[in-house]
């Protein structure tokens, strides 16, 4: 599932368990925006992106990134902000069915 | 034996892939989920550094480290998304020593984490402990530093910026030579020195001593006390 080609840098146990976690990490992220309240949506979106770039999920980061950005200009407007959030998590649902699906493939 | 990590962060993937880094080189890693917590395992386990996420629940990392530094002299490395220099500088005037921005390297983590450790062991038989310079005097066996006699309490970082400038002090300090000694591997912003330079002059002039750290415009700092 990696996104990377700089997983070379790291030991061979790290980089066994970036790998065999990247599923996980994106449920868990995914898992948490769902659940996300507006108010408590900035300090999980903190939370996430650390864990997602950190993971080497660095097109999920992405997202993340966009809607923190968005999230911390003070002319985005509750209503936007949530719709926002709602959109991030329908880009991390494709990324992790396409995560599973390059799965299948490579282990059928 | 190995040497204890106590790393503080809420994020689970995050404690986990930085003990996993953390273990693979060696190290014994404890870890805690929030700043309440993570002062209670730092007595329960008085690790050797601490890995400390500045953006945690109810009691921020920055608390924690004033918390920590009360009591303990341990390095101490903030885990911070907030990338702003502003908040740098204010993670450093609550007592940490280095800071890595996520997403992090784990490799990087580790390099940071040997690199702090390896500034704190003591130094080998035969060299030279003692410095003084007027009123201060340092000893870096006992890593003890003194104004006028009285001890004057200074971070890791400060005594070792401090040391430096006395082993030195007949010459200019360069920039590059003080984050050589004193940080070992820098990854980050350099003026990282200027920060720290200015807490150790305004502990030892609050403590009756000199101003120390002269500037020597576009070359670096002397020590400036005869």
């Amino acid at each position: 599932m990696s996104e990377s080609s700089g997983l070379g840098e790291e030991s061979q146990a790290v980089l066994a368990f970036i790998h065999a976690s990247q599923t996980g990490v994106l449920r868990d992220a995914i898992a948490a925006l769902e659940a996300s309240s507006p108010d408590d949506l900035p300090a999980v979106v903190h939370s996430i992106r650390g864990s997602l770039g950190s993971y080497r999920l660095h097109d999920a980061h992405a997202h993340v990134a966009d809607l923190s950005r968005l999230i911390a200009d003070q002319s985005t407007s509750p209503a936007s902000a949530d719709a926002a959030r709602l959109g991030t998590v329908e880009a991390l649902r494709a990324l992790q069915v396409a995560a599973e699906d390059r799965s299948v493939i490579s282990h059928g | 034996m190995a040497e204890t990590i106590l790393v503080i962060d809420d994020s689970t993937d995050v404690r986990a892939l930085v003990a996993v880094a953390l273990k693979d080189a060696g190290y014994r890693v404890v870890e805690a989920d929030n700043g309440p917590a993570g002062i209670e395992t730092y007595h329960a386990h008085q690790p050797d550094l601490i890995l400390l996420d500045i953006g945690l629940g109810s009691m921020d990392g920055l608390e924690v480290c004033r918390q920590l530094r009360a009591v303990t002299d341990a390095p101490i490395i903030f885990l911070t998304a907030r990338t702003d220099e502003v908040d740098q500088l204010v993670g450093f005037a609550a007592g940490g020593d280095d800071y890595v921005t996520k997403p992090f390297s784990p490799k990087v983590v580790v390099a940071r984490v040997s690199s702090l450790l390896r500034r704190q062991q003591r130094p080998d038989a035969g060299e030279r402990t003692k410095y003084e310079a007027g009123p201060l005097s340092l000893d870096t066996a006992s890593r003890t530093a003194r104004v006028n006699g009285e001890p004057i309490h200074l971070t890791r970082t400060e005594f070792d910026l401090l040391t430096t400038m006395m082993e030195n002090s007949e010459r200019v300090c360069t920039r590059e030579m003080l984050l050589e000694r004193v940080w070992g591997e820098w990854f980050g912003d350099t003026h990282v020195v200027e920060v720290h330079m200015s807490r150790l002059r305004n502990k030892i002039t609050a403590a009756g001593g000199p101003k120390v750290g002269a500037v020597v415009r576009g070359v670096g700092w002397r020590l400036g006390v005869e």
